[in-house]
């Protein structure tokens, strides 16, 4: 692929530069190759499935086969597609569109998509594993997916890799919130942002809460299938728990899909349109508006579920209410076009289908919300029908529209625009020939191989021609943008005349590697954009300091401790060696300040003008483990409480956990905090002894502390009390086992920080590093102040 | 006769409302999106410079888009349209949770046991069926509906019933056949390799035959 990053990359090696490279445009056409990859995979899946389902009683497809192919398709078209293609452009063009030069953390970008491919691999090779990979649909209900009804090795690869995923994500989402916060040019207002960007934002303000909160579950599932915790087989969790904790991941997820497509719609109406967008301060507060929203919508999954009718109620209200901040985007973008100047272009085109698909998806959304009506939707091909229509139609329509849109600046290359036509012609008619009749089969359940109603078998048929007609569409999407890399004549920078509407189409097509070969762009009050000249901010081209083999090793050996811990040993002891190899070799490049980031001094931080982008970035971490500790503590008062239904004893205070040694290390890792801001407040000040002092004194007292929790451990399993003992067990080795590993994990990192300060690289009052690892520190020690009384006292 | 109340009807006239009214607003939507569209829409490929509609068109908020009545009609239309909704959807969810709106004064009460792969109704005199249920014509029969195994979802379309089926929970749902004939039961919940199969039928008979193999 010709591009333009690659060509200033350098290195000796093509390959070696794709590999290592941190370049935010290279990192976002390798999102953008891998997803649509996934996309084939998982599109393939669904039409073995649609083939089967196309007549009644046939037998193409097996129920395993079924099973594990409607699962994967599930689980890749939402985790390892949808969002990541929303990544890979806002990769690319987010860092663009507010006028930095790459990203805050370049080096933590890579590690986020080489993570995201490595759980990628783990997952897809879960399907080759003994007995087949999870079989248990996306939603994974228990106790279906437990060891007991589901024993095989793939299940728990998929969880591993999932748990992979969210870490790659949650890496990206920090670096993005940073980059958008604080690495905007000058006069680059949150609102002056184009949608696409602000949407994004938006998105990662989900996503930090969004997949954190699912690791929660994730965590308690391979608890239980490797260390036999009963969290979703004993009656006080048992099966509602985890569909609480995963709907509330699963709700927000959705806009997470969708957000991304819709804004990308937003600014190719503007520019199409040629308009400011309608009304633009309401869609940025209907779009903030609907991700708090989205966090008390989560129980409609569960109207079936019995829950109290009150309750189900107000969930009802609640997710009526979601539809109107999206309507009111969906109005403002239609004023949008009022009184412009409409060019009606292959991106035009799609913005406007995905517009409109969306909207009859947002109608159907409404009967579900109905606690009456869900009582015969629920669980049948209407609902297929109508979450097809909004992630496809709204979210992935959307992301095709602005992949056609951005396609000329990111490969230099024109599209064929009758060929792009013809495109939109079949792409529409093979998903409304698909998703449309589902709404007629709102009796037939999902998730079934075969059907014995001989009445539904015409409807099916439909529907397999249309998924066949759907996958042309993609088939003739990728031979186009194939066609145009290779044929396609030479882009302009602005091929759209959109260059005042936002910054990418006034830099060249490709752009070079640091974006903006006309010096720094700023922004008047009125919205002109301009070029500040500097002498030469920008690293030479020809050096390449800004290469680092690290993030990918580091995956690399995740993703065979991944494989190997299920499948062979050796691998994982492998996998384990290079980790640490590549976390050593990473900090070693920090010790020497070899790999250096790009950024601009001047720039728009509000509101965050006052942080460094290494505080921010590790209280926004913060706010995501919050995210992922809160879930697994809502879970132990969710079983606390059942166990005054089910007449499970708790422990009473002291009888299973001496409250002296509690105590102590509360009193020790309290103190061990206040260590820790002495050593910032030294680092501040420039005191290099007294800083190494009380790094070393918190150093010691992470060590008592692991020392006295790992006593207590040995003490519990010699009395017989293990991981599966009951409910209260499992909570309390797994909430201390997570808290210990955060703790292990600073403890780690301390020796680091001691050394480089012992060497003098915090003399100079600047110590992000250890800004960073004292509010992380706090955050630990604030969580055992929850972990203590839940378990100790109370 | 009075016509007796079922769930089906009742789910029925509110799937018609909500249909009426997605009908009517998405054909306005997109009346109103076609209309512009087609009214705006130009093919010339250079704009003059001196456009006044240019100068709107910049980074950033333009000051002269966007006022804040639309938005205020949109919500306030969308807040009056869903209050309709939602007051005859809870009115709806009412009766149909809650067998004592039945105007049955005593319904028939089964226990349902649903399990990896099949569905077991227990009668109050202790009889057993696996995979039918057979109940009187115009009888109220409320169900109390559990799991043996994993998660599994009852549903008997026809009746426009259903709830969750979960081990050591216990779910309610009541629902009247009017006519003879037999009803399709199957699980809607994905519970493993036999959920297809999972199929159980309601066979409706008139009361005197239910009567006589009921105390048989």
């Amino acid at each position: 692929m010709s591009h333009g990053g690659n060509e200033h990359v350098g290195g000796p090696n093509p390959l070696i530069s794709w590999l290592f490279t941190t370049n935010h445009k290279n990192v976002g056409v390798l999102y953008l190759v891998t997803s649509l990859y996934f996309l084939v995979v998982a599109g393939v899946l669904a039409l073995t499935f649609r083939l089967q389902l196309s007549e009644p009683n046939n037998v193409i497809l097996g129920p395993d086969a079924y099973n594990r192919a409607m699962t994967l398709h599930g689980l890749f078209m939402l985790l390892w597609v949808t969002t990541p293609l929303g990544a890979a452009l806002a990769n690319y063009f987010v860092p663009i569109q507010i006028g930095a030069k790459d990203m805050a953390f370049p080096r933590l970008n890579a590690l986020s998509y080489w993570l995201y491919l490595s759980s990628g691999i783990v997952a897809l090779s879960s399907f080759f594993a003994p007995g087949g990979t999870a079989d248990w649909g996306w939603y994974t209900y228990q106790p279906l997916a437990s060891l007991r009804y589901s024993p095989q090795i793939g299940g728990s690869m998929m969880a591993f890799a999932l748990l992979l995923l969210l870490a790659s994500t949650t890496v990206g989402t920090v670096n993005f919130i940073v980059t958008i916060f604080r690495l905007r040019a000058p006069g680059m207002k949150i609102l002056n942002l184009p949608l696409f960007s602000l949407g994004w934002l938006a998105t990662n303000l989900i996503l930090l809460w969004a997949f954190p909160a699912f690791m929660a579950p994730l965590i308690l599932l391979v608890t239980d299938r490797l260390l036999g915790t009963v969290f979703y087989t004993s009656a006080e969790g048992g099966p509602l728990l985890w569909a609480h904790l995963f709907w509330f991941f699963g709700h927000p997820e959705v806009y997470i899909l969708l957000i991304p497509g819709l804004m990308a719609v937003g600014d190719i109406i503007a520019v199409s349109g040629r308009r400011a967008v309608y009304a633009k301060p309401a869609v940025w507060v209907a779009l903030l508006v609907a991700s708090f929203q989205s966090w008390v919508v989560w129980a409609h999954h569960m109207f079936q579920s019995g829950i109290h009718t009150g309750l189900r109620e107000a969930f009802n209200i609640t997710t009526e209410l979601i539809s109107i901040p999206f309507a009111v985007i969906v109005i403002a973008f239609l004023l949008t076009l009022v009184g412009g100047r409409i060019r009606i272009t292959t991106p035009m085109l799609f913005a406007l289908g995905s517009l409109a698909l969306f909207i009859i998806g947002g109608a159907s959304g409404v009967f579900n919300s109905s606690v009456a009506l869900n009582i015969g939707l629920h669980g049948t091909f209407w609902v297929v029908g109508h979450f097809h229509y909004t992630i496809v139609g709204g979210g992935i329509t959307g992301l095709v529209a602005a992949i056609y849109y951005f396609w000329p600046k990111m490969t230099g290359r024109l599209f064929s625009e009758t060929l792009g036509k013809i495109h939109f012609v079949v792409h529409m008619v093979g998903f409304n020939l698909l998703y449309f009749p589902m709404h007629m089969l709102f009796d037939m359940p999902r998730r079934v191989y075969t059907y014995v109603v001989e009445a539904w078998g015409p409807v099916n048929m439909v529907i397999t021609i249309g998924a066949f007609t759907f996958a042309a569409a993609w088939a003739l999407f990728f031979a186009i943008l194939f066609h145009s890399l290779a044929r396609g004549s030479k882009a302009p920078d602005d091929p759209w005349d959109a260059a005042p509407y936002s910054l990418e189409w006034n830099i060249p097509s490709p752009p070079p590697e640091f974006n903006f070969p006309h010096g720094i762009p700023s922004l008047s009050p009125t919205g002109k954009i301009s070029w500040i000249t500097t002498n030469g901010a920008s690293p030479s081209e020809h050096s390449h300091p800004h290469l680092s083999p690290w993030p990918f090793i580091v995956s690399v050996g995740t993703s065979l401790i991944g494989v190997g811990l299920f499948m062979s040993p050796p691998m994982t002891v492998l996998g384990l060696a290079a980790f640490v190899a590549a976390i050593v070799g990473w900090a070693y490049d920090d010790l020497k300040d070899r790999f250096k980031v790009v950024i601009e001094a001047i720039g728009e931080k509000w509101p965050f003008e006052r942080d460094n982008n290494f505080s921010l970035g590790m209280w926004t971490l913060v706010i995501g483990e919050v995210a992922l500790v809160g879930p697994i503590f809502s879970g132990y008062v969710f079983a606390r409480a059942n166990s005054l239904l089910t007449g499970f004893r708790w422990p009473a205070p002291g009888e299973v956990h001496p409250i002296e040694l509690g105590l102590l290390n509360t009193i020790i890792l309290t103190t061990s905090g206040l260590t820790a801001t002495l050593a910032y407040l030294a680092s501040k000040k420039g005191e290099r002894g007294r800083t190494v002092l009380s790094l070393t004194a918190t150093l010691a007292l992470g060590l008592a502390f692991l020392g006295i929790k790992a006593f207590e451990w040995w003490e519990l399993h010699a009395h017989g009390i293990t991981f599966g003992t009951d409910i209260a067990s499992s909570f309390y080795y797994v909430l201390t086992g997570i808290h210990a590993s955060h703790l292990l994990a600073g403890v780690l990192v301390l020796p680091y920080l001691i050394l480089k300060a012992h060497k003098g690289g915090y003399d100079g009052g600047k110590a992000p590093g250890i800004e960073m690892f004292a509010i992380y520190w706090g955050f630990v020690d604030i969580v055992w102040l929850f972990i203590f009384p839940s378990f100790y006292l109370l | 006769m009075v016509e007796l109340l079922t769930t089906e009807t009742i789910w029925y006239s509110l799937f018609w409302f909500y249909l009426m009214a997605a009908v009517t607003i998405s054909a306005l939507v997109f009346g109103f999106m076609t209309f512009v569209v087609l009214r705006y829409r130009t093919k010339s490929r250079n704009p003059a410079p001196s456009d006044p509609i240019d100068e709107d068109f910049r980074l950033g908020v333009s000051p002269k888009r966007g006022g804040v009545i639309p938005v205020l009609v949109i919500v306030g239309g969308l807040a009056v349209l869903f209050f309709g909704l939602t007051l005859s959807t809870f009115h709806a969810n009412e009766v149909m949770e809650d067998v004592s709106h039945s105007g049955d004064p005593a319904p028939l009460k089964i226990r349902v046991e649903g399990y990896q792969w099949g569905w077991i109704f227990v009668y109050p005199n202790g009889k057993k069926l696996d995979g039918e249920l057979i109940v009187p014509v115009g009888k109220a029969v409320q169900l109390e509906i559990t799991s043996r195994d994993v998660y599994h979802a009852f549903k008997a379309p026809d009746f426009k019933i259903m709830k969750d089926a979960i081990p050591g929970r216990l779910n309610y749902a009541w629902f009247r056949a009017v006519e003879e004939g037999e009803y399709l039961v199957q699980c809607y919940e994905l519970c493993g390799v036999g959920h297809a199969r999972m199929i159980a039928k309601i066979k409706a008979v008139d009361p005197g035959t239910f009567q006589n193999w009921y105390t048989s």
